[in-house]
This record gives structure tokens, sequence and C-alpha cells, in this order.
């Protein structure tokens, strides 16, 4: 047993500088993160950023070409995936169509050479679980998506693993199983204390599942954090503009103070909060990008008060039953933003409205 | 408008086997008669014909599904892929080749003067050359080797969908090589396997070329047999009796094994049927 | 632990070892054969290590008459009932097509059904019927047995081709205005090009290839390539046998070439593989 110590104790799976290539291309460009036991952690980021392949290496259906894994704190890079007792729910589901449903669960105590009178009853408990019991003796081609998926989800479980790796598995499903399964799952893995890796394109399935995030872009971990920290505090474009919508201004620095920055966008001056998460050393002059997100500009009719108050008209008003998202154009620059359809009264195309923002709710990025 | 050729050849054909043989030209007599279907169950040597086709057919077709499985992986698994492709379009030449020119082959082979005997010969094993054509064996490698190219290609097209996906959850879930093999790999083949088999039992059963060339009308075979009663002994009647019989034996034997496999084949591999 | 993994890597290497054993299984008898074609003039009769060297022995072939007689029926006689079986087929595709009546699966099994009798037998129906009509021997005899050959080949490829063609580019040229004729012609006929051509080419292919019903139905006469070669197997062992092949391997080599160029090769065997 190898102990590094770049691992902390209270990582159940740590991945340390680890790097694959395909042919020419680098799948994985020198990544390194922890999970933490106990804890639901999601590796976002678009089709081909290499979250899938983090996640066989960490499988270890596939082997690094550098770096080193560590689950529990034992080092496994060259272990074989039927030693490392992990868990795992496929895309495609892959249950064994020749085999039960109970068959397909028992599958992993029968390879561990469980005791059987033992099996029956644990079998039971997690069909129960996942809320399939008395479909037992079913085949998966007679169960639909979400029935298919539970069962995976079952089998990946029984035996207790000590990681739970999900391969996008919900993206075969319809938007409404969908939903429920996005809190049946998280719901699950919280009672049985499990820490699981999942992976997935969609933002809306790691916000709302995550305890962390790590989001990822062309085989780099971008940032990690947890849910509220990726949202509100990106510490990257990329970032910014993947999960959510996004507005980015050109700015340049007019002035610096203790609290505060001062930015011309064109003609317009901008407050920005000056936060040491976000923002390195500035310097006067300098030009870099802010972002601020559509839902934190607020519109009125009438002027308020405050810092950061613009006037505009609205160029476009897209209805979306329960918000309307809108174009505001405030001299040559133009901000989206969003509304809800309840508290702010109508505000149509063509009308005057002043804009406004915290200066909290800005990021500010290099160029 | 050709199948009504067909059909009314078949037909025709049905006909004569019930009717006398007569010398040519007339090649057959007019009164109907059974006597052609009888004789096929009296003569000894008919019956042992059948009986040795049934032998050699399924010795053939059981080392024909032995070897294909492997190369049929071969093909199927990721990676390797120039191997593959090399692999694959030598198969594919095979399959297209004439089948005379496939069983020619084996003459180099087997014959007294080919490889075989050449090196059991350099190899002092031998002092005499022993030709192995015209023998069981030779009928058994020939049509072994014209079967193949379809086996390997038929069950690799049936393999490919097996998905490696599952074996991979077989590791993830904690099985070793062999249990991989065992419990994922072998019962999602038993399909493709089974189906296959059945049909190369049939093809092999019904080959022509083969036990001609190599069995040289010395190892009785029902298909060589037909050919010489027709064109040689000029048999009309007797050699259509033989093909109706023959006929039947086949689709007699292609519903069988339908009903067996299908009580042996595990309920889901059933279903995907 | 140790033990285990000692079995898996004597396994692995056994099968690894068997594929191989197989794969040499295929292929020694076509080399053997084709460095047999090279022999000396002196070599009388098929042997492996090839007794001396030489092209005499693909001169004799191709000088030989029974070889050029073969030819000179295959040819014609692959083409014609290549084309015959390809519109035949064709026909009837697309009557099955358009007109989903309930006979029409069964239609389809009839069309079907020279591919379950086997090849003797149709060769012995065959005979008796030319013999009967006072065909037998003639090259239109023939052309016949060879169409019903073919054609259940052709349907399939046919079949299959149009499965891949999107329907709705007919019902795009007729809303354009293009009556049923030209949509055949300039709609139709394209999208299906490839499967025609590798119909024909399968067709052809088949034909010239078919012994087990061809010789029920040859005579000195007339008589194909393959019956030669069948002809020269079961009596004559020289190593005219041995060029023969390599001519009909070369050729096969090419045809296979030619047809990956047009539809690929991994469409066409799935036709020959598929019953």
């Amino acid at each position: 047993m190898m102990f590094d110590s770049k691992v902390t104790s209270l990582a159940e799976v740590s991945l340390v500088e680890i790097s694959k290539k395909f042919g020419k291309t680098l799948a994985i460009d020198n990544l390194s993160l922890e999970v933490k036991k106990g804890t639901f952690f999601t590796l976002l980021g678009p089709s081909g950023c290499g979250k899938t392949t983090t996640l066989r290496i960490i499988a270890g259906l596939l082997k690094p070409d550098h770096g080193e894994l560590y689950i529990k704190g034992s080092r496994v890079t060259e272990t074989a995936t039927h030693l490392r007792n992990i868990g795992m729910v496929f895309q495609s589901y892959a249950l064994f169509p020749y085999l039960s449903v109970y068959d397909n669960i028992a599958f992993g105590l029968r390879v561990r050479h469980f005791p059987k009178d033992k099996m029956a009853p644990l079998i039971e408990e997690v069909l129960d679980t996942v809320n399939l019991s008395g479909l037992e003796n079913r085949l998966p081609e007679e169960l639909s998506g979400g029935q298919q998926q539970r069962v995976a989800l079952a089998r990946a479980i029984v035996f207790k693993p000590n990681v739970l790796l999900l391969d996008e598995p919900l993206s075969n499903l319809d938007l409404k199983v969908r939903m429920m399964m996005r809190r049946e799952i998280k719901d699950l893995t919280k009672r049985l204390n499990t820490t699981t890796i999942n992976v997935t394109h969609d933002q809306g399935e790691a916000l709302s599942m995550s305890d962390t995030i790590g989001v990822m872009d062309r085989g780099r971990l971008i940032q990690v954090g947890t849910p509220a920290e990726i949202y509100d505090r990106p510490t990257n474009p990329f970032v910014a503009n993947f999960i959510g919508e996004t507005n980015f201004l050109e700015a340049r620095i007019a002035g610096l103070e203790e609290d505060f920055v001062h930015l011309k966008v064109l003609d317009l001056l901008v407050y920005a909060k000056r936060d040491a998460a976000c923002d390195k050393t500035r310097r006067i002059g300098e030009r870099v990008l802010l972002s601020v997100r559509p839902e934190k500009i607020t519109m009125t009719k009438h002027k308020p008060e405050g810092k950061n108050v613009f006037q505009g008209r609205v160029e476009e008003a897209d209805y979306f039953g329960s918000f309307t998202k809108y174009a505001v154009k405030i001299d040559e620059v133009r901000l989206n933003c969003e509304s809800n359809n309840g508290s702010c009264g109508s505000v149509s195309r063509g009308d005057e409205v002043y804009v406004c923002f915290n200066p909290e709710d800005l990021f500010i990025s290099q160029v | 408008m050709f199948l009504a050729l067909f059909t009314v050849g078949v037909a025709f054909m049905t006909l004569i086997s019930f009717h006398p043989y007569i010398p040519p030209p007339a090649f057959y007599g007019t009164k109907i008669t059974t006597e052609n279907y009888l004789s096929i169950f009296a003569d000894r040597f008919a019956l042992f014909t059948v009986g040795n086709t049934l032998i050699l057919s399924l010795v053939a077709s059981l080392l024909t599904m032995l070897f294909a499985y492997p190369i049929a992986q071969l093909l199927v698994r990721p990676g390797l892929e120039l191997t593959r492709r090399l692999v694959s379009s030598f198969i594919i030449l095979l399959l297209f080749l004439n089948s005379a020119v496939r069983s020619v082959t084996w003459i180099t082979i087997l014959g007294s003067s080919g490889l075989i005997n050449s090196v059991l010969l350099g190899l002092n094993i031998i002092q005499h050359p022993v030709s192995l054509l015209f023998t069981n064996l030779a009928v058994v490698l020939g049509i072994m080797s014209s079967n193949l190219p379809y086996a390997i290609l038929m069950l690799a097209s049936s393999l490919r969908y097996v998905g490696v996906d599952l074996e991979d959850a077989a590791r993830t879930l904690g099985a070793n090589e062999f249990q991989v093999f065992r419990r994922v790999t072998l019962p999602l083949s038993e399909l493709a396997v089974i189906a296959t088999g059945n049909l190369m039992f049939i093809v092999a059963l019904t080959a022509f070329v083969s036990p001609a060339i190599l069995g040289g009308g010395v190892i009785p075979f029902i298909t060589v047999n037909i050919f010489y009663t027709a064109t040689e002994a000029l048999n009309l009647p007797l050699s259509s009796a033989f093909s109706v019989f023959f006929t039947i034996l086949t689709l007699a034997i292609v519903l069988i094994f339908g009903r067996i496999t299908n009580r042996f084949l595990s309920k889901g591999m059933r279903m995907r049927a | 632990m140790k033990g285990i993994l000692l079995v898996t890597r004597a396994a692995r290497l056994g099968v690894k070892g068997f594929t191989g054993f197989v794969l040499f299984f295929l292929a020694i008898p076509l080399v053997a054969i084709l460095s047999d074609s090279f022999a000396g003039s002196k070599a009388v009769i098929l042997s492996f290590p090839p007794k001396g060297f030489g092209f005499s022995w693909y001169y004799t072939l191709l000088t030989s008459p029974d070889f050029a007689q073969g030819l000179w029926v295959s040819l014609p006689l692959g083409v014609t009932a290549s084309v015959c079986s390809l519109l035949v087929a064709l026909t009837l595709v697309i009557a099955l097509k358009r007109y989903s009546v309930s006979g029409s699966d069964i239609l389809r099994s009839y069309a079907l059904s020279p591919l379950i009798v086997p090849e003797v037998v149709i060769g012995v129906a065959m005979l008796q019927l030319f013999r009967a009509l006072g065909l037998f021997g003639s090259f239109f005899a023939l052309v016949l047995a060879h169409v019903v050959i073919t054609m259940p080949y052709s349907i399939r490829i046919l079949e299959a081709t149009f499965l891949g063609v999107d329907a709705s580019l007919e019902d795009a040229a007729r809303t354009l205005g293009a009556n049923e004729f030209t949509v055949f012609r300039r709609v139709t006929l394209p999208s299906i090009q490839a499967g025609l051509v590798a119909s024909f080419i399968f067709g052809f292919v088949t034909s010239l290839n078919d012994i087990a019903m061809t010789a029920f139905l040859i005579t000195p006469k007339v008589t194909t390539v393959s019956m030669v070669i069948f002809g020269w197997s079961t009596k004559l062992y020289t190593p005219i046998l041995a060029a023969a092949s390599g001519v009909i391997t070369f050729a096969t080599f090419l045809f296979l070439i030619v047809l990956d160029r047009t539809i690929g090769i991994d469409k066409a065997t799935a036709f020959v593989a598929y019953r």
C-alpha cells in the first residue's frame, strides 16, 4: 500500500496528474482531483471533453498513460477492474439480456462467491430500495427504460462498492422520468452514504444532484466547486458560458478602489465589487471581460437608486410562459435579461426601461 | 414467370419420380409406380449413402463452428484495425472464390505429391506416399474449408451486436476474465452459434462440389450419388426419386432443428431470435 | 492468485495460437496451389512443393480449347442471366413495395424458394424439364436455369437497397410536377444505382461460379468455365488446375475491388451471410 502525501485522508477517490492519449489526441491533460467520502461528485462538460474517459480510467477499463489513481488510500492505477470494488452504471445500462432482474443483480454477488443463503434477502432489500420489488423474474426487455435503469443501479450497489460510477445514466430517458430519477438517485446515494462520481453534459442535472461539480473542457479540469460556487463565482469564461446564460461585455479598468473596481464599458461607467476570489491584481487601463447573468439584472420603469443604473430600450421580448427573456439596448451595448412574468408588470418592445445590477453580481476575467 | 419454370420443373420431376426407368431416348415409362422410392429404401448402399452423408455433414459442421468462432471473435473485437481488415478481406475473397477452386486446393495438400506427403516423407515418418484424397477425411476438410467463410461472417455479424459494454459491466461487477467469458461472452454467443451451426449443417448436407472432387465417386454422398445417377446412369426416375427424398429430408431436418433449438435456448435469448 | 494469472495467460495464448492455426488452415491450401501454378512444364501432377518453375501452365491453360469454349459460353451466360434476373427482381420488388396485398408475403417467400431447395435437386428437375421440352443442351436453357438461381439474390439485394432509399424523395418529385415515369427515371433509378450494380455483379459471379446445378445441364458442346474446371478436377491432376485456380483467384480479387468501389464490401457480405 503506497501512501502519497498528495492524498488527503478524507478523499475516497484521488486522481493525481492523470494523462491519457488516443493516438495523437490528448484526451486527458494532467488531471488531478479528489472526491471526498460519501459525497456526490459530478464531472460536467461538453461532448468530447474527456469526462467519460476519466470515468473509465477510474473504473479500470482504461489505463492512464501517466499519473496515479487512489481509491480509499490504496494505489489502484494498475489494479484490474474486477478487484477495485466499484459499481458502475452504464449509459446503455448494459443489463444481461438473458438473465432475469434477480440474476442480473445477483451477478456481482455470485462472482464474489457470496454465500448463497445470504444473497436472497440482500437482493430483496436492494430491490425494495429502488422500488422494484416483485419484478425479480422479469427479463430486461420486459421492463421500461426507467425500470431498467433502476435494475442497473441496484446491480451496482448491492455488493456495497467503494465508489459508485455513473456514466450519463439519465440521457436515454424521457424528460419526466429523467427528472424523477434525478431525485431518486440523489436520495439513494445520500441514504446509503455512497461516494458517487457522475458524468454528464447536462448542467441542470449537475447543479441539482451534486455536492461538488468539476467542470471539464478538452481534457482539462477547469473549476471544481459546489453548485453555487460554480454558478455564481465562475473562475473562467468557459465555465461562465457553459453553465447557465451570461452577458459578456468588453471593458477597460478605469479606476481602482479598496472595495470596488471602476470599469468603462464603452461610455458607461460600471462598478464591480472587488472580490479576492475572482479578481487578481488589476491595473488601470487593463482590458478585461465582464460578465453578468441575465437573471441578476433588474428592469424597472422608473429610475431606481444605487450604482450601475442605466437607461435603455427594449429591443426583443421572447415569451416563455413563466418568464420572459428581454434584450435591452443601452447606447451601443446590448444586455440580455430575464424577468418573472408575475412581479414586474408587462414590458414590451420599444419601451424605455432602467436596468440595474449589483456590483457583487459582476464577474471579471481575462480577455 | 421464371418461378413458374421453377415450379413446373420441380413438379415435373416429382411426377417423373413415380415413373419406371427405361433406357434412352425415352428415359421413363408411362405407368405410375413407386418402385423408385422402394428401391432407395431397399438398397443397402443407398441407405449407407444417406447415413454417411449425415455423419460427414455433422462432423464437418461441428468442426466448422469450432474453427469459425475464434476468427469471428477476432473480427468483432475493437482494436487491431489493420489485422481485422486484412483477415476480413481474405475471408471475403474466399467466400466469392469458385467452389471448384476451393476444393482443388486441397489436392495440393492431400495428394500423394502434396504438402502432407512431402512433409511426412521428408521427416521420414512414412516410407511411401499415402494419398489422403478420396477419403472421408478429404471430404470433411473440403466441406469445412468451403463453409468456413460463411460461418465466420455469419457469426461475426451476429456477435457484433453483443456489445462490449456487457463484458465491461461484468468486469466492474467483479468478474475476472474467466468469469466474464463463461457468464457473459458465451451465453451471448449462444444464439449466434446455434443458428449458424444449424445452417452450416444444412449447407454441408447439400454440398456437391467438395464431395464430388475430393470424394471422387468413392466416398458415398447423396448429392454426388444423384449426380451420377442422372448423368451417367441416365436413370432419371431414380434420380428424381432420390432428389425428392433428399429435399424432404433436408426440410425435415430444418424443421426439427428449429424445434430443438427453441427448446434449448434460454428464455432471454429465445425472445431475441 | 498467481496460479490463476498463469492459467489465464496460458489460456489466452492457447486461444491466440488456435486462431492463428485456423487462419493458417484457411490460407495454406490457396498458397499451395497458387505456388504450384508456377510449376515447370515437366511437372505432371499437382504437388507441393512445386517441381520446377515456369509460366508454361498458364500458357497451356490460356491456349486450351476447352477453357476458351467455357469462357465463350460463361461470359455471355453470366451477363444475360444476370440482367434478366435483375429486371425480373426489380419489377417484383417494386410491385411488392407498392402493393402490399395479403398475398405479397407468400409471393415473396415463393420467389425466394429456390434458396431452400438443394441446388442438385434443381439441377435434376431442370434436366428433366428441358429434355421433355427439347431444350436440353441449349444456351437458352442455361440462361433460364441460371436466372432461377440468381433471382433470389437479386431480390434480396434490391429489397435492401430500397430500404435505404428515402421514400420522401419520390414524393418530393411528385409535388414538383413529375409524372410516374419521370419519377422512376430521375429519382428512383439513381437512388438504387448502387443496388443495381451490386445485383448485376452478384448475379454474374453466381452464374459463373455455379456448378451444382449447371453440372446437370451441360453437354460437351455447351459448357461453362466452372464446369470445365470441375471436369478437369475429377479426371486430370496436372498443374493446369493450379493455373486455372490462379486465374480465377485473380479474377475474384478484381471483382471484389469493383464490388467494394460500388457498394462497399460490408454490405455485400451481409447479403450472402444472411439467410
